[in-house]
């Protein structure tokens, strides 16, 4: 799996270890999310995104699908460390205005 | 159509598509139709991702076992085709924010009834917008975006299949047709900027 998990401050912060985020590591994603939720009570998670240098658009479904999860929970996915080519796919989705995005991990962890 | 040409072939997986999206990519890097770009590698990125999602499409949703893709570029324009076979590209006029068929006989299959010929539908909707399908005959549909007039950022009312978005969003103009011999093309436009002209 390309994905490490790591609790920090009561923050579940996912490090996603792929430079291309794409279908074949996007149903991983969702399955940690939902796992994370449901067997862990998993409300707060930090993603990771600074080792990601394309996303495409099943990761970021993979995200929504995450984000649909634990908010049924009254929990939050925060987005951090975005390369220029993902930042630019939360604009041209327009997920910028669903996601609360941060540039490093301090802020994110702390905004919750 | 005077220009580079390119044609591909590949076997229908996504492994195969991430592989030719960045051989595509690689080409028209040297390519002085993109050099003369003023912002090459903004350029360069949205191509990336339009090919990508345009071969990853095919990929998901064409029956066939091999995704073609052709690309005509010249100084003022690249013009993307995938073509597929089956039952061709389904319009569906959905139902509010669920994107459920509002028709009781489901989606319309080309050729495309006669009496939606110049009519404008939407066809899927999120939060903040809605991609609508123009019926230009009965074999060619346009796609495009509208921005929602009510919008909302309730969290069940965000789709998680941008696919299509994205392919309209990069694009000038995105077209589907339909052929006799049951082929169908999705043919992408994107015009180039030269400057601070938009051709």
């Amino acid at each position: 799996m390309d994905y490490t998990v790591e609790e920090v401050n009561g923050v579940t912060v996912i490090n996603v270890n792929a430079r291309r985020a794409i279908a074949e590591n996007a149903k991983d994603l969702k399955a940690l999310i939902f796992d994370l939720v449901e067997k862990k009570n998993v409300k707060k998670i930090a993603l990771d995104l600074s080792a990601v240098e394309f996303a495409d658009s099943s990761f970021l479904g993979a995200i929504v699908s995450g984000l649909k999860k634990i908010t049924a929970v009254k929990g939050d996915i925060k987005i951090l460390g975005l390369q220029p080519p993902v930042r630019a796919m939360f604009e041209l989705t327009r997920l910028y205005k669903v996601f609360e995005i941060f540039d490093n991990k301090d802020d994110a962890i702390n905004s919750f | 159509m005077p220009g580079n040409n390119y044609s591909y072939c590949i076997p229908s997986t996504l492994n195969q598509a991430s592989k030719l999206t960045e051989e595509i990519v690689a080409e028209m890097r040297g390519l002085t139709a993109l050099s003369m770009q003023t912002d090459k590698n903004k350029v360069l990125q949205d191509i990336r991702l339009l090919i990508y999602e345009l071969l990853t499409n095919e990929v998901e949703h064409a029956d066939g076992q091999t995704v073609c893709l052709s690309v005509n570029i010249d100084d003022e324009r690249i013009v993307f085709e995938t073509g597929s076979t089956g039952r061709g590209f389904p319009i569906k006029v959905i139902n509010g924010w669920n994107n459920e068929v509002d028709h009781p006989d489901g989606l319309f299959f080309p050729p495309y009834p006669g009496a939606l010929i110049g009519k404008e539908l939407s066809f899927y909707r999120d939060f903040d917008f809605s991609i609508d399908c123009i019926v230009i005959s009965e074999t060619t549909v346009r796609l495009k975006l509208s921005e929602l007039a009510e919008k909302s950022l309730e969290i069940d009312k965000i789709n998680e299949h941008f696919g299509l978005f994205l392919i309209i969003t990069l694009s000038d103009m995105v077209e589907y047709i339909y052929n006799e011999n049951g082929t169908g093309i999705f043919k992408i436009t994107k015009y180039l900027k030269t400057g601070d002209n938009n051709i």
